[in-house]
């Protein structure tokens, strides 16, 4: 009996310790468990956007700094993230899609809602919201950047130029398919090179593929970014991100293409059925407002969509470009049967 | 309370194992597993926390300095009012150096007025990321625009890694100027190196100023804010890290620090399953041994217990030979030597009790022996005529000898009690010979009350009359008794026939015999007797001389208990 007793104080002794011991443990995880203060409900806003993560960086930090809103950005290449639009289109977590071209985004239109910016009059006219849906936010020459370290002795000034045989496989382009940079090119292409005959354009697009060589990239950073590696010696890009990289002190040139610039806004619009109508709102007056359009054209390489903002001395001014204009109304109906057109027309041409 | 069904012995040195070898290790092996991992855990816990304070509270104290410096400055609308002599700039360069000194921190000091123009004459180069000349309401301007009043905290736009604190100059209520001071977070990167865990410092919203983490980033370079304001263990990208968290400067700063945590988490893993693999293989070889171990040890055991088992049954004819182990041994052979003396005793007892019956069967013989009693009774019916004095005593003799005969006889008796029944025995005897029987007896007093098997002396008298007559006409018998050594010596000697030294050399050897082969029962059972009953050097011895008679000596042990109830 006495043993046995004994024995049972031991194991209660070594229990009672084990059970401290794991009490004590215990204590100090809780006390270092994952917690998070509780916060005030704050505002928040999700943008959708193509542009280039440094652009885009000065900017929601001023809006976040401005509003005391948290901005979410999802970065991507336009033709994906109005993809992930339309798919998320009965319970959308976008608030603002920023970005993409005018004549990228209208067939889509369906996909945004209206609004009226507080800056709409002083816009210029020729970038007035007319549609009520398509606020937009800058003005985007496409353009030629050449690699000055590779060019050597060739000459590029307009598209035509790119049909030399010594540039054979070293011209970046994206597929206008995922990139509105790209479907701007196209775009330029068919009404530059064909004087209004798009036929005859279509025949320049056809050289022009045979000269990629089969190569076609997949997003219009790697058109630039390509390029200012020396992996291509020209690129099909706009001017944002040439500007950008001439600004960085890369040796690069821009080139306005003789044959013609077409030059489209890209645009900032509310998605349809936001969650955060209001925050949305003011993020595209914002964007729109004098000080960030100012922004954009004194640090961030871009041309204001605004009459008091003028186009800043280190960008070729409008009037020195050969501005050509195209269809809206064609463009807007066709842009599926084009990019189809393309794709074929480059996989013929590089098929084998 | 229940009783517990009672195991084997194997089974319980099996337990006995498991209980107080295996399981206390274990039990400490877990307990020194578990407490090394508190410790080490607290341990991270305590340095990161500490690594925390530490840079929070330098961070903290310089920009609070420089807050402190500029919020001096901004009260003085002379400022931009009126020119600055050369007296009020040394003065407030001085200030600024002296709060470089005391901060261990250095920091750029500007004074702008509206036209953001400096109004430091030796300083007319403001840098682009405090203003752009082509938009001054951005960053901290904007902000010191919004309320100059408050004090006003940023990271300069684009250039993320300058911390720009400033504050609006007024007079009568109206902005006049700008006092912004810029600490280059280069100034603080000795600070974070100084510390072992990674350290990253944001500002309200997330946006780094600068950190040597570049894990929890965002695609914009924010801290990610997926864990803004969090704290703790947490697991990032599959990782876990430790995290501490300090809001400074009432939110405007923050400072976090990261311990990773995965090479030792995955190590004290390591760690914890090798201690579990070795218990388990331990413990499972235990098993299977202490089986094997106890079975083997506990063989003897065994083996004792079917012994004694045996014994139980009455059979004692097994025996034990176990050479394992000395004490298993000891107990094989103690059983041996047990089981040997259970059976003497057994059938010597078993001897007694015979000898017992046969020794009673053949006094009553003698008692009633028809010749003596028809001799007497003839003897008794001469002298009632010729002296009836003589008569009357042998009736009494008589008496008291069949009195003796028919008492309830126990086996021992007093000498003194048992030398009245001679006494009578041997008046019979002298009536019945007269002259020609002489006797006398001698005891010591103090024998008196020691006890004797009874009959014995009886029997003595008798061999001594039916052989010592012989030829001759007279005998005489004399009865000693006495104490010699420890011993009683009883002797009883007559002066008769004797016998030859073959004849007594015969009965001699006969003594030793365990059986009887002759006809002397008388002598040969006494001895008998006396050996069964007292074991040792007692018993009969035997002298004799052809025609001088015959000495027999009885030698019996000292036994005066006092038997029960008398």
């Amino acid at each position: 009996m006495v043993v046995s007793m004994m024995r049972h104080k031991i194991t209660i002794a070594a229990l009672l310790f084990l059970l401290l011991l794991l009490l004590c443990l215990t204590s100090v995880w809780k006390e270092q468990q994952k917690e998070k203060t509780p916060e005030e409900e704050r505002e928040e806003l999700v943008v959708y956007s193509s542009h280039p993560v440094d652009f885009l960086r000065p900017l929601i930090k001023e809006f976040e700094s401005r509003t005391g809103i948290w901005v979410t950005v999802i970065n991507g290449g336009t033709g994906e993230i109005v993809e992930r639009l339309e798919q998320e289109q009965e319970n959308p977590y976008a608030d603002i899609l920023w970005g993409g071209s005018l004549s990228t985004l209208r067939p889509q239109s369906y996909l945004f809602e209206e609004y009226a910016s507080v800056n709409e009059d002083a816009i210029q006219d020729e970038f007035k919201n007319v549609e009520g849906i398509f606020t937009r936010f800058s003005d985007v020459p496409s353009v030629l950047m050449v690699n000055k370290d590779l060019i050597g002795n060739i000459t590029i000034k307009g598209y035509g130029d790119l049909l030399n045989e010594k540039l054979k496989g070293k011209i970046a382009f994206c597929s206008p398919g995922v990139s509105s940079s790209a479907y701007e090119h196209l775009i330029n292409m068919l009404y530059a090179m064909g004087d209004g005959d798009l036929d005859a354009g279509w025949d320049f697009v056809k050289k022009f593929c045979e000269n990629l060589d089969g190569n076609l990239l997949t997003s219009s950073t790697e058109v630039y970014r390509g390029v200012a590696d020396g992996e291509y010696v020209v690129g099909l890009t706009f001017e944002e991100a040439a500007a950008a990289l001439v600004a960085g002190g890369d040796n690069i040139q821009i080139v306005y293409m003789e044959e013609g610039v077409n030059s489209t806004p890209d645009c900032v619009c509310i998605v349809k059925n936001t969650a955060h109508r209001e925050n949305a709102r003011k993020f595209i007056d914002f964007v729109t407002g004098y000080e960030a359009q100012t922004m954009l054209t004194t640090k961030l390489n871009r041309r204001s969509v605004r009459v008091d903002v003028a186009v800043p001395e280190y960008l070729q001014q409008k009037e020195k470009m050969t501005i050509i204009h195209a269809d809206a109304e064609l463009i807007n109906v066709k842009k599926k049967e084009w990019i189809t057109n393309f794709k074929k027309i480059f996989y013929d041409s590089n098929g084998d | 309370m229940e009783r517990k069904k009672i195991k084997t012995f194997s089974d319980n040195i099996r337990h006995m194992f498991t209980r107080y070898a295996i399981i206390p290790v274990f039990v400490i092996a877990c307990a020194c597993l578990t407490l090394f991992f508190g410790i080490w855990q607290y341990t991270v816990y305590t340095s990161n926390r500490n690594a925390n304070e530490e840079i929070s509270k330098q961070i903290e104290q310089t920009v609070t300095e420089y807050a402190y410096r500029i919020d001096t400055l901004s009260r003085d609308a002379s400022l931009i009012t009126k020119r600055i002599h050369t007296d009020r700039l040394v003065e407030i360069r001085r200030a600024m150096y002296q709060l470089t000194s005391k901060t261990g921190y250095s920091a750029k000091l500007y004074i702008l007025n509206t036209k953001l123009r400096s109004v430091l004459p030796d300083a007319d180069l403001v840098p682009e990321f405090v203003l752009d000349t082509s938009c001054s309401d951005w960053g901290i301007l904007h902000e010191i625009q919004e309320e100059p009043q408050k004090l006003s905290l940023q990271l300069a736009s684009g250039e993320n890694r300058i911390l720009c604190i400033g504050k609006g100059i007024q007079e009568k209520g109206k902005l006049i100027g700008y006092v912004v001071a810029t600490i280059p977070a280069e100034e603080f990167q000795r600070l974070l190196s100084r510390v072992t865990p990674q350290t990253m410092i944001t500002d309200g919203k997330g946006w780094i100023y600068l950190t040597n983490n570049y894990v929890f980033q965002d695609s914009l370079g924010r801290f990610d804010r997926e864990l803004a304001n969090t704290k703790g263990y947490i697991q990032y990208q599959n990782r876990w890290y430790y995290l501490s968290h300090n809001s400074i400067l009432n939110g405007m700063l923050h400072v976090y620090n990261f311990t990773d945590h995965e090479l030792q988490s995955r190590m004290f893993m390591i760690m914890a399953l090798f201690v579990l693999v070795i218990f388990a293989a331990i413990i499972l070889m235990t098993y299977l041994i202490s089986g094997k171990v106890a079975k083997k040890s506990t063989r003897d055991i065994d083996k004792i217990a079917g012994a004694f088992e045996q014994v139980e049954q009455g059979n004692l004819d097994c025996y034990l030979s176990i050479s394992s182990s000395v004490e298993f041994k000891q107990i094989g052979d103690a059983y041996n030597v047990m089981v040997d003396g259970l059976k003497k005793y057994l059938k010597e007892n078993k001897e007694l009790v015979e000898h017992v019956a046969f020794a009673q069967v053949k006094q009553l013989e003698a008692q009633f022996n028809p010749h003596f009693l028809f001799n007497t009774l003839d003897n008794i019916r001469f002298m009632a005529k010729i002296d009836s004095d003589e008569a009357d005593k042998m009736i009494v003799a008589l008496s008291s000898l069949l009195r003796y005969s028919i008492s309830d006889a126990s086996e021992e008796i007093a000498v003194e009690e048992d030398m009245e029944f001679t006494k009578s025995y041997l008046t019979i005897l002298k009536i019945r010979f007269n002259k020609r029987f002489t006797y006398e007896i001698s005891i010591e007093d103090r024998i008196k009350q020691c006890r004797i098997p009874k009959l014995m002396m009886q029997s003595l008298i008798e061999n001594a009359v039916k052989y010592g007559y012989g030829d001759g006409e007279t005998l005489h018998v004399s009865i000693r008794g006495y104490e010699e050594n420890e011993k009683l010596i009883f002797i009883c000697k007559d002066n008769g026939a004797g016998m030859d030294a073959e004849v007594l050399q015969r009965i001699r050897d006969n003594l030793r015999m365990p059986v009887n082969k002759s006809n002397h029962h008388g002598i040969y059972n006494i001895n008998r007797r006396i050996q069964l009953m007292y074991h040792g050097d007692y018993g009969v011895s035997l002298t004799s001389k052809k025609g001088e008679g015959t000495i027999v000596t009885l030698t019996l042990p000292v036994n005066i208990k006092e038997p029960a109830g008398d």
